[in-house]
């Protein structure tokens, strides 16, 4: 069985703990509920063939009250980033965190998630920012938690990604 | 636990690690199996522990962690599938062991859980307040020109902007569901005026009606005159207020009058609430902080004792120093003693507590603080008397918690015993005064003045708590009492006057 972390960061309600419940558990709470330190969740899954058991970490939302510990990141496979398309800050926020995370995960694979796009038509972040994320080389990828969409598509994608480095 | 500890672990234990009942310690060899283990492991430990298992048997969510990549490696607030919290701290020693280490930090979590959940939610809203002004347009803006506004959706409409200051003035709790408001209702004129608003509504174009003004009396008994505007604009209904003078005119002076007023009321208003916030952040604070304090003052305690009981140290050290220790090891143990006064005193102002009620046993509560004071009143020779008056009942009808309220008469008793000079007496009784029960704690000690009295019971005091023995206090215990005796709606009174002794008397009618 092969076995890899993944680690969820982003500034706070940005979606993490909603996107991990919504791929581990299928479930979804219209209520926010703020994560301190880091919860740890288990979901077994055949990539190509292949039995992976991931190990996620839900790391608490990233602000001027918490900051994220790179210690959390040690032993990560591969992590999300998580932005929330209604507020554009998370995104600012997202740009600084994965500075630390490849610092600290010695370059393993990423994508970004611009997640709740239930609310698009609430959205800040428009085309041209995520065209911009993309020419950075980077992967991003549009999801909902709420309707539940892209969610399954994004953890695959990374395990893959995993998978093949 | 049979293992031996290494320097280096055992520097980095007294460093970094609070002594406490629910630490578990884990060790494992350089493979990464189980060595030994410690503690209260099922917290952790998603496995019993067994020496044949790998780390990672028992603890899956730290894969990849052992031995660390970075030593020592401290991970906090790791949240286990028990629902606990924990610091875990992973230590690699010189012959390549790994230890972890993992202290509870349950409590501490759960309070910072609390206090960040209520800012974010805090900043969302005003995140999302802000997002729905902009989606409205400049509409959302009319009632800083003291309009009020709304959006007609089918029969009802709803409230957009703020609300302008006069429009308090005029109504009070019409936005209980500020989501369907019936206007017709607050406002029976608009019943009439709905007709030639709806042809204003129906049209393609962008369009506009007013209509007459009429008149309403204001809460303070004011007379206000209004007028409605039926607005058509990029498709959306409107419908929009302003107060007007008789003649239609915006009546400037009656809004000035009402904006000042209100201003002044929501000033006192913001004030009281941050007030009452800031006190709850005090409360807050100082229990999370009395609640940690615990560990590091306990170790200091253990320290000292086996310096203390240490034959070898005792030796070697000069009298002078061994009085020395001594002293610290008081002192420490009153500082215990202060900070765990703090911790009850904050969590009873925060109202963290449950009263669970039960019938008083007198006798029982006597035993229970004769065994709390033995000590301190063998040491005075003090005479403790119990004196409880029945008067026939068979069951005493006084319903108390009894933790909290065992806590109140310890602390009283306590303050007796360290204001009444070597062979005095102090009495726990009980009477009935006027079909009620007062339950007292009397002593003839040193007694105070009224200036002392008066200043009793307020939490702290910068009176001075010295004993007759030069027993020192935290002038904390008295706050204590009052907050107990107010959770259980009884009243506590103090007779006393200087040497002639005090009695303190609580009144459960």
């Amino acid at each position: 069985m092969i076995k890899k972390k993944i680690t969820m960061v982003g500034a706070f309600a940005v979606g993490k703990t909603s996107l991990v419940q919504r791929f581990v558990n299928s479930i979804y709470s219209e209520k926010y509920q703020t994560t301190i330190g880091v919860k740890i969740d288990q979901k077994n899954l055949v990539i190509d063939g292949k039995d992976v058991t991931l190990l996620l970490w839900d790391i608490h939302g990233e602000d001027d009250f918490m900051k994220v510990k790179p210690t959390y990141l040690i032993g990560s496979s591969g992590y999300f980033i998580v932005v929330d398309g209604t507020r554009y800050e998370t995104l600012q926020t997202a740009l600084q965190l994965q500075e630390m995370a490849s610092t600290v995960t010695k370059d393993v694979p990423f994508i970004v998630l611009i997640n709740k796009s239930d609310l698009r038509q609430d959205w800040e972040i428009n085309n041209d920012d995520i065209e911009s994320i993309r020419k950075r080389g980077w992967q991003v990828i549009l999801t909902s938690a709420r309707d539940n969409f892209a969610v399954e598509d994004a953890f695959e994608q990374l395990t893959r990604m995993m998978l093949n480095q | 636990m049979k293992t031996s500890f290494s320097d280096a672990i055992t520097d980095y234990i007294i460093s970094k690690i609070p002594p406490y009942i629910g630490l578990v310690m884990l060790q494992l060899d350089e493979a990464g199996m189980l060595l030994n283990w410690f503690g209260p492991v099922e917290k952790y430990l998603e496995k019993r522990p067994d020496r044949s298992m790998h780390i990672e048997e028992v603890t899956p969510y730290l894969m990849g962690m052992v031995p660390p990549l970075i030593n020592p490696m401290v991970l906090p607030h790791v949240q286990t599938n028990t629902g606990h919290y924990a610091e875990i701290h992973i230590v690699e020693d010189e012959l390549m062991h790994t230890w972890m280490f993992f202290v509870d930090q349950t409590r501490s979590a759960e309070k910072l859980q609390q206090l960040l959940q209520e800012v974010n939610d805090e900043r969302l809203r005003i995140k999302r307040a802000k997002h729905d002004s902009v989606g409205q347009g400049a509409f959302s803006a009319l009632h800083l020109l003291d309009y009020v506004s709304f959006v007609k959706q089918g029969d009802h409409y709803q409230l957009i902007g703020n609300i302008p200051v006069w429009y308090k003035e005029l109504k009070t709790g019409l936005f209980n569901d500020p989501e369907r408001i019936n206007l017709t209702e607050l406002f029976p004129f608009i019943e009439v005026f709905q007709y030639e608003a709806a042809e204003c509504w129906e049209t393609s174009v962008e369009s506009k009606v007013e209509s007459g003004i009429w008149e309403e009396e204001t809460l303070t008994g004011r007379r206000m005159y209004l007028q409605a505007t039926a607005i058509r604009h990029k498709q959306v209904n409107y419908l929009i207020f302003r107060p007007v003078n008789k003649e239609g005119k915006i009546g400037n002076e009656m809004i000035q009058k009402a904006r000042e007023q209100r201003l002044t009321l929501d000033q006192l208003a913001r004030a009281e609430k941050q007030l009452k916030r800031l006190l709850q952040f005090k409360d807050q604070f100082v229990s999370i902080v009395s609640h940690d304090l615990r560990s590091p003052i306990g170790a200091v305690i253990g320290l000292s004792e086996i310096l203390m009981d240490d034959a070898e140290v005792k030796e070697k050290l000069s009298q002078y120093n061994y009085e020395l220790l001594t002293l610290i090891h008081e002192e420490m143990h009153r500082l215990l003693d202060y900070n765990d006064k703090l911790f009850n005193w904050s969590n009873l102002e925060l109202g963290n507590f449950k009263l669970n009620l039960k019938r008083l046993d007198l006798n029982q509560m006597a035993d229970y603080v004769g065994r709390m004071q033995h000590l301190k009143m063998l040491n005075k020779r003090i005479h403790f008397v119990r004196a409880f008056e029945q008067d026939g009942m068979e069951v005493f009808p006084v319903m108390v918690d009894e933790t909290l309220f065992g806590q109140a008469l310890n602390n009283l008793v306590g303050n007796a015993v360290k204001f009444t000079p070597e062979g005095g007496e102090i009495t726990l009784g009980s009477r009935i005064v006027d079909g009620g029960i007062e339950i007292y704690v009397k002593d003839n000690g040193i007694g105070m003045s009224k200036s002392v009295v008066d200043a009793l019971f307020q939490g702290f005091t910068r009176t001075s708590t010295t004993g007759t023995l030069g027993e020192k206090g935290t002038g904390l215990g008295l706050g204590i009492v009052s907050k107990i005796v107010e959770a259980h709606h009884f009243s506590i009174r103090v007779e006393s006057s200087p040497g002639k002794g005090s009695t303190f008397i609580i009144s459960t009618h």
